[in-house]
């Protein structure tokens, strides 16, 4: 049996939605499963992405406030803030990062995961990591860490809560985030002529726990190619259906406590792997060219993809705010909702909307003084209709003589076609209501679709 | 002469993507282009001249998109595509001198047939001017050739209206300098029509367009007819939208005719059944087995492709002449069912990629051969008509 006050976990999950401010401490919100954890005797201690709204209202003191450069291609600052106060589990730290394109961003999150383990000067049993964002924690663990003695015995877990969210980027990006170009090889880190940070988590952790409802709903299709890449690691994949169940995150963290750790997963690798860099570069030139992280200019557009669901994606270039949220605006009845914050420079994001409604979204970015601004606004769309619409008030376009006709007046559609199959060229056979109201048209079709 | 009581209107996107590589002498992609010339447009273009020549009346419309027209105009395709040819027609000697006495010999003596037909058609006939099969069936008023965006290009994704213009007028220019014509409707890239887009398209001259049939069913006001009549836009563009009952019967991959258990198998090849010495000229330098078109044997049913038994054209010709049947006697149903809800005889708009016939479904340009003669010699009520005389 194992001692579970023993049992040390590090989260580090890229979303702060679970967490909120309450009287100048970071809490968590009903429903995580971070404090039915510490109940069961675990200790927690918790990274976020910086977030000013979970800052306490007074300064922290410098005691809490860490800053270092992680060295990647090039140095980077990173500053992490702890938000909690003494030795309280979970122990909740924030890191303040550059800002970098979203992939690097990323990085370096891992990195500062890495360097708060260190930091605690204290064994780390699990790193649990959640989402591509945090997938390439397992592999710098192994690269860089894996003979620290706080960190030689930890496992990692990696929670994908949503499959079609890879993180696949240009395999140039691997140099800026310090990875070697040889590991872009479809045994190594490439997938479908991109870098994965996804396939990286996969490969490397010890344990991934995948969320199930995604297949459920159907959305694995698009991601079907993936399943290749869970397939080949059956062995340590856990299907969920919710990642609510404390008992799902028992289970597993019980089973890595209990398995042997795994040897470094890079030498058996590295032999069929490219040889050198120079032959990872050949092995590029079969995907083409990859499109550029970013064009250096401002936009943000918005795309519909069905009646329920839009898609945005944006750029901005400049360096004064921290932060990056997106606005919806629905113009059929002025509501206004903020869908994220936690956004970057460059993203994308899928949007609920409504059938049969006008949109557009607004990027607004967040100053070091926690200022909102509107920085970008989109194209505004309108949505599908999804059922029929209960307009009837068509206006009909005899062909022959090239006159239309308003059914004015007239909601049967019954009568309506009565009438234009009774002859249905002149406005004295619409009947003695009278409702044919003969109008000059130059098209000559069967009936015009406008609205009267 | 009697007139239909509704009529049916054939649709064929006929689209590959430009692919021309004379750097290197053997490009992969490029023989999806040879294959769809040898399973797609010349048995259709060949069935539709014999029909016509026979005196059997038929209107089809095809959209013969920019970068097709494109290759089939250019020389050196053309001449890679009398090698490709050439090349089939030599494996298929062999293979009919292999398997004499053997199941597979009638098999493969109809594919040498289709072969040195294809190769007759083309480059006898035609000299290698595959257009001006195309030309000749528009002048003599049974096909109507139409456009597509210039680069199949998804109008919805755009973002500016330069880019639509663009798309359209760059499309209507190449229709122009292939057919001599401009054309007077336009198949938008995957039905990609947005508010605004029959704008551009007036601008260009274009007088009709489809979209699914959620385009107009769902369409304000409510369309009095559904999908049996067109709807104008605010621009003045007829806009015909696809029928699905009709759609349904050949594509649906459960209950679409294609799925028939005596059609063709696609994808069992040669080129991986085949001793690969054997088969290794006809492959491509690299010398990876890969699918050659030739294929021995029949859907079967829901089995492994091992287990699959040989195909014979002749039953599965028989099937056709049957499904072609069914196709109609549907169509004429509907017929008789929309005739008192519509003002004019309705019009069930039936668009399908060219490249099903022939190059996915093999029987295909077969099932549309009987189909057409099927409309013409057996029944009155439903006549083929192109979407723009249904207007006139």
């Amino acid at each position: 049996m194992i001692q579970k006050k023993s049992v040390h976990i590090l989260w580090v999950t890229p979303s702060t939605d679970l967490f909120f401010r309450s009287k100048g401490e970071v809490q968590c919100r009903a429903g995580s499963v971070i404090p039915k954890l510490v109940e069961k005797g675990y200790r927690v201690t918790v990274l976020l992405p910086y977030d000013a709204t979970l800052l306490p209202k007074t300064k922290l003191a410098a005691t809490r406030v860490s800053a270092f450069d992680v060295k990647l291609e090039k140095k980077h600052s990173v500053e992490i803030s702890k938000l909690s106060r003494a030795q309280v589990s979970p122990a909740i730290f924030m890191a303040r990062l550059p800002n970098v394109d979203n992939p690097l961003r990323m990085a370096l999150f891992s990195k500062a995961a890495l360097s708060l383990a260190q930091q605690l000067k204290r064994n780390i049993d699990i790193v649990h990591l959640f989402g591509w964002e945090t997938s390439l924690f397992p592999l710098y663990l192994e690269l860089d860490h894996a003979e620290n003695k706080f960190l030689s015995n930890t496992r990692t877990f990696l929670t994908v809560n949503e499959i079609h969210d890879q993180g696949n980027f240009a395999p140039e990006i691997m140099n800026a985030v310090g990875l070697p170009l040889t590991l872009f090889h479809p045994e190594g880190l490439e997938f479908y002529g991109q870098f994965s940070f996804l396939k990286t988590g996969v490969m490397f952790s010890d344990g991934v726990g995948l969320v199930e409802p995604t297949r459920r709903n159907g959305r694995l299709n698009g991601a079907s190619k993936f399943s290749g890449v869970l397939d080949a690691q059956l062995f340590k994949l856990r299907r969920w259906n919710s990642d609510r169940s404390v008992k799902s995150y028992l289970d597993a963290y019980q089973e890595l406590l209990v398995m042997l750790k795994a040897k470094p997963r890079l030498p058996r690798l590295v032999k069929r792997l490219h040889k050198n860099s120079h032959a990872a570069e050949k092995y590029m030139e079969i995907w083409g060219p990859q499109p550029p992280p970013r064009y250096f200019q401002n936009y943000l557009t918005l795309l519909t993809q069905n009646p329920v669901k839009a898609y945005a994606y944006w750029e901005w270039n400049d360096s004064s705010f921290v932060e990056f949220g997106l606005m919806r605006h629905d113009l059929s009845n002025g509501d206004k909702t903020l869908l994220g914050r936690h956004l970057s420079e460059v993203g994308e994001f899928w949007i609920d909307v409504e059938p049969d409604r006008e949109y557009f979204v607004e990027l607004v970015g967040w100053t070091r003084t926690g200022e909102m601004r509107i920085l970008l606004r989109s194209n505004r769309i309108r949505t599908a209709r999804d059922k029929q619409s209960p307009n009837r008030r068509a206006t009909f376009v005899d062909m022959r003589t090239r006159r239309r006709f308003r059914g004015r007046g007239v909601q049967s559609w019954d009568r309506i076609l009565k009438l234009l199959k009774g002859g249905g060229t002149s406005a004295a056979e619409w009947g003695p209501e009278g409702v044919g109201v003969p109008v000059a048209v130059a098209e000559s079709s069967q009936f015009r679709k406008d609205l009267l | 002469m009697t007139v239909p009581s509704g009529y049916l209107s054939l649709v064929l996107h006929a689209h590959l993507p430009f692919i021309r590589h004379p750097e290197v002498p053997d490009f992969l992609e490029e023989d999806w282009y040879f294959e769809g010339v040898v399973e797609t447009y010349v048995p259709l273009l060949r069935r539709f001249e014999r029909l016509r020549d026979e005196g059997v009346s038929f209107q089809v419309t095809m959209s013969v998109t920019p970068p097709l027209a494109s290759m089939m105009a250019d020389e050196l395709l053309t001449e890679r595509l009398a090698k490709y040819i050439d090349k089939r027609i030599h494996l298929m000697r062999q293979e009919v001198k292999n398997n004499e006495g053997q199941h597979v010999y009638k098999i493969a003596q109809h594919y040498l047939d289709e072969f040195l037909a294809a190769r007759d058609f083309l480059f006898g006939k035609y000299h290698g001017q595959l257009l001006q099969s195309f030309r000749s069936l528009r002048e003599s008023g049974h096909l109507e050739i139409i456009t597509c965006t210039a680069t199949h290009g998804f109008l919805p994704l755009m973002q500016s209206l330069a880019a639509w213009r663009s798309q359209v007028q760059a499309a209507v220019r190449t229709h122009e300098h292939f057919f001599g014509v401009r054309p007077r409707g336009i198949w938008l890239a995957e039905c990609g029509y947005e508010e605004g887009v029959d704008k551009i398209l007036t601008e260009a001259g274009i007088e009709y367009t489809f979209v699914d049939s959620h385009g107009i069913l769902l369409g304000d006001p409510q369309p009095v007819f559904g999908v049996y009549a067109p709807v104008v836009t605010e621009e003045g563009v007829t806009v015909f939208a696809r029928d699905p009952e009709s759609s349904k019967q050949v594509w649906s991959q459960k209950e679409g005719y294609p799925g028939d258990a005596l059609y063709r198998e696609f994808y069992r090849d040669l080129g991986y059944d085949a001793d690969y010495d054997y088969i290794k000229p006809y492959l491509h330098n690299d010398g990876k087995r890969r699918n050659v078109g030739i294929k021995y044997h029949r859907i079967t049913g829901n089995v492994d492709l091992s287990h699959k038994e040989f195909y014979d054209p002749q039953k599965a010709q028989e099937k056709t002449a049957e499904h072609a049947g069914n196709f109609l006697f549907n169509r004429q149903a509907q017929v008789r069912y929309l005739k008192d809800k519509t003002k004019d005889p309705p019009i069930i708009i039936s668009p399908y990629d060219a490249e099903l016939f022939g190059h996915w479904w093999y029987e295909g340009p077969q099932f549309l051969e009987f189909l057409i003669r099927k409309l013409h010699y057996d029944q009155h009520e439903v006549g083929s008509i192109k979407p723009i005389y249904h207007q006139i």
